[in-house]
């Protein structure tokens, strides 16, 4: 090959390298721009949910609040607590979904309190993951404070789309989450949801989910430690619940024992709730995770979980057999 | 003297991650080159010692992936068997972990000794180069399983510098790169959680079949571009492996279409011997009433196919899926005759798109339904799986199915604008660098990090 025309390829070559990273920074700058718009209007069309809740607790009178996350939404059946906490409890309103955390849960205490004021009992479902949880933008997204639902700030990377990857990542869930909704017809108009929620018995057991053979090696799982990405906003919840005078009552729900031998620092996690009820001297703590008090053995009694695994639901057996009993605990609380 | 950094850059991306994996590497390649030099000494007419040569090899070889593949397996079976008998064996399971590439790399040296015994190919006496044939890094874990005689030559003379060369090759890479990233780790959030928990799936079984057939080709084409890419810009063309298989109108065309090193490697290593044995072996014309021809060939597919289904993976769902495919051949030319009779009284034969249509619709259903096999970590598990299918939707995953089947009409859509565009090429090379940019920022942007390796790889 002659020197001119090598020398030709390298100019080639360079030219088309230069085009790459010209190409590469605008159509990079260009994504990016328009996924943030994307995701600004997708986030920002979700404060409808404070006019709905407004309009759906007015006339009704709530005196007890359950709050949680996946596990609470499975676990404790608000009809079962009316009917067996009486005369403590007469009328409970759920909120508990995956992906509503500790920051999610303050925001809608706040606004339940605006519309439907203080609650008598305040029933919280504690994760032994508590301090990992990230409530989900979608879900951040129903109030509308500014600051709720932006996500945050991006790692470094050479391109705007490899910083904010995660965040757009979470995006494209959520959206796919929203047509799962859509398409399954669970997403309906918030007051259904909410009466959903207030009438849901859970799902029966699944035996084919569960790991219930111990395996030879397993991963174990230790607890996240205070305060995690919300263990601020829990803090905060408990504050607030304080001042306003209402009582609060951290329930550790049953694991299926494979999990519970799994999350091998639930000692550690029970004595770290004993300590939030003796600094906030509002809150009781109730350990239904604990052998001695449920059968955590049973397989009928959850839908989920196992060896390996640090999450598992109960199933409508299961939610059934914890709300009776929690309904008798918490008839059983001093009065405040 | 390219052939040295070539040699180190794939000794260690093959002990990057496990150096142990070297072992097994070194050992088949040095008893392969020795044998293959025994051989190419020995004169054509010492037919016993040469066989002899031979079978040591093999037996080295194949004894090798053996070890290292098959002795759960063969322990199971041992044991299932002696069940049959009333005798309890409980042995322990050897926990051995797969040697990067052992599968390919075996074929590839066992290929190699065969084409030797047979002087299709001369016996390689430089032992970089040979070295090299058998680590190459592109093609290590997952092929193309090339011949020598094609590779070994473009070994010593690779292109020379060509910007034309640097960009397709780029452009492969990043198609490649696309594949799996986007589209094979989308459909798999969507497949593995259907896989995962079959009832109460209904149509979503279905569908995940469908898309799983999907999903494990853009995983396999897209490291096989991403191979064949990296070939072309370290300046070595590699044999194409993939020729839109999903476009055949028979399960026979399939395999010339899928896989096509593997699947030529087994036609010509170990069908073509098998059938001519047996012919030859049969002197009379019919056999049961059968043409020996037609004997042979049921003969000789059965037992690839099965071996074939072993070579992915050592358990049953995999010889189930071996088995499907051979009868799946078999039953297709032996109704060869039947299906031209039916094509031609129900006037499909004087309609050829609408022909060849449902020739493609029926092949892609029947390969889609050996997936399940394929893919099912278990026989018990694949056998759930088709138990719970119905067609009566389901409300779950509806989101990601949507995505998934929207994807794959798009990739579809695409590939099918790249083979009609092939007379407009190349494009300019401003153009084809934008192109790449574009490829990378959506490889970024909708990429699926879901932690899947390569399904091949594992094998």
């Amino acid at each position: 090959m002659s020197s001119s025309t090598s020398g030709s390829e390298v100019r080639r070559g360079l030219a088309a390298l230069a085009c790459f990273f010209v190409a590469l920074g605008v159509l990079d700058r260009g994504l990016s721009w328009t996924m943030l718009a994307l995701e600004s209007r997708y986030y920002s069309g979700g404060n409808q949910f404070e006019r709905q809740l407004a309009g759906y607790l007015s006339g009704r009178n709530f005196d007890t609040l359950v709050l949680g996350t996946s596990r609470t939404s499975e676990g404790i059946i608000p009809l079962l607590l009316e009917a067996e906490g009486r005369p403590r409890i007469s009328s409970v309103f759920k909120e508990a979904y995956q992906g509503k955390g500790p920051r999610y849960q303050l925001e809608f205490y706040r606004l339940f309190r605006k519309y439907a004021g203080r609650p008598r009992l305040l029933v919280y479902g504690v994760d032994y993951f508590l301090y990992s949880i990230q409530s989900d933008r979608r879900w951040m997204s129903r109030f509308s404070s500014a600051e709720s639902w932006k996500p945050p700030a991006p790692r470094r990377a050479p391109l705007l789309l490899l910083q904010r990857k995660h965040q757009h990542d979470v995006f494209f869930n959520d959206l796919i989450d929203d047509i799962n909704d859509r398409a399954g017809r669970k997403v309906a108009p918030a007051t259904d949801t909410f009466e959903q929620s207030r009438r849901y018995l859970g799902v029966p057991a699944d035996r084919s989910r569960l790991v219930i053979e111990k395996p030879l090696s397993y991963k174990r799982s230790r607890m996240p430690r205070p305060p995690g990405p919300e263990g601020a906003a829990f803090e905060r919840l408990l504050a607030e619940t304080g001042a306003d005078g209402v009582p609060v009552v951290l329930v550790s729900l049953p694991d299926y024992v494979g999990t519970y031998r799994t999350n091998v620092e639930l000692a550690t996690f029970h004595e770290h709730l004993r300590e939030l009820s003796r600094r906030y001297p509002h809150v009781t703590v109730l350990i239904y995770n604990d052998p001695r008090r449920f059968d955590l053995d049973d397989p009928s009694l959850f839908i989920d979980g196992g060896w390996g695994r640090t999450n598992s639901h109960l199933s409508t057996a299961g939610a059934a057999e914890l709300s009776r009993m929690l309904a008798r605990d918490l008839a059983r609380l001093p009065a405040r | 003297m390219r052939w040295a950094p070539l040699l180190a850059a794939s000794l260690f991306f093959v002990g990057f991650a496990r150096p142990v994996d070297l072992v097994p590497l070194a050992l088949a390649t040095a008893v392969t080159y020795g044998i293959a030099l025994r051989l190419a000494s020995l004169p054509a007419w010492s037919t016993a010692a040469r066989r002899r040569w031979l079978l040591l090899g093999t037996v080295a070889l194949v004894g090798g992936l053996a070890a290292a593949k098959y002795l759960n397996f063969l322990e199971e079976m041992v044991s299932q068997a002696a069940a049959l008998f009333g005798a309890r064996l409980s042995l322990q399971p050897v926990h051995l972990l797969l040697p990067l590439g052992i599968s390919f790399y075996t074929f590839r040296l066992l290929g190699y000794l065969l084409d030797v015994y047979h002087r299709r190919v001369e016996a390689e006496r430089h032992a970089g180069y040979f070295g090299l044939f058998a680590a190459f890094f592109p093609q290590v874990s997952a092929g193309p399983i090339e011949r020598a005689r094609d590779f070994l030559p473009r070994l010593k003379s690779p292109e020379r510098f060509d910007i034309d060369r640097l960009a397709s090759g780029a452009t492969q890479v990043a198609w490649g790169l696309f594949k799996k990233a986007v589209i094979a780790n989308r459909l798999a959030v969507f497949v593995d959680q259907v896989f995962a928990a079959p009832p109460g799936q209904g149509l979503n079984l279905v569908v995940a079949a469908w898309l799983y057939a999907v999903q494990i080709y853009c995983d396999f084409s897209g490291y096989t571009d991403i191979a064949i890419g990296l070939s072309r810009l370290l300046g070595y063309q590699s044999a194409p492996n993939f020729d839109a298989p999903y476009a055949s109108r028979s399960v026979a065309e399939f395999w010339t279409r899928w896989h096509m090193s593997l699947s030529f490697w087994f036609r010509d290593y170990l069908f073509l011997p098998l059938s001519y044995a047996a012919t030859r072996r049969e002197r009379r014309d019919t056999f049961l009433g059968l043409r020996v021809e037609t004997l042979a060939y049921v003969q000789a597919t059965a037992v690839t196919m099965v071996l074939c289904g072993l070579w992915h993976g050592a358990s049953w769902s995999f010889v189930t899926w071996g088995a499907l495919h051979a009868l799946y051949l078999i039953g297709g030319q032996l109704s060869r005759r039947v299906r031209r009779r039916v094509a031609r009284r129900t006037g499909l034969a004087s309609r050829p798109s609408l022909h060849r249509a449902l020739q493609v619709v029926v092949t892609f259903n029947l390969v889609s339904f050996a997936w399940i096999f394929f893919r099912a970590p278990t026989l018990a598990k694949a056998l759930e799986y088709l138990h719970y299918m119905q067609i009566k939707p389901s409300a779950t995953g509806m989101g990601h199915m949507i995505v998934g089947v929207g994807l794959v009409a798009a990739f579809l859509l695409a590939e099918w604008i790249c083979r009609r565009a092939a007379p407009f090429r190349p494009l300019p090379l401003p153009v084809r660098a934008g192109l790449l940019a574009a490829t990378a920022c959506a490889i970024v942007l909708f990429g699926v990090d879901a932690g899947n390796e390569f399904i091949y790889v594992r094998f």
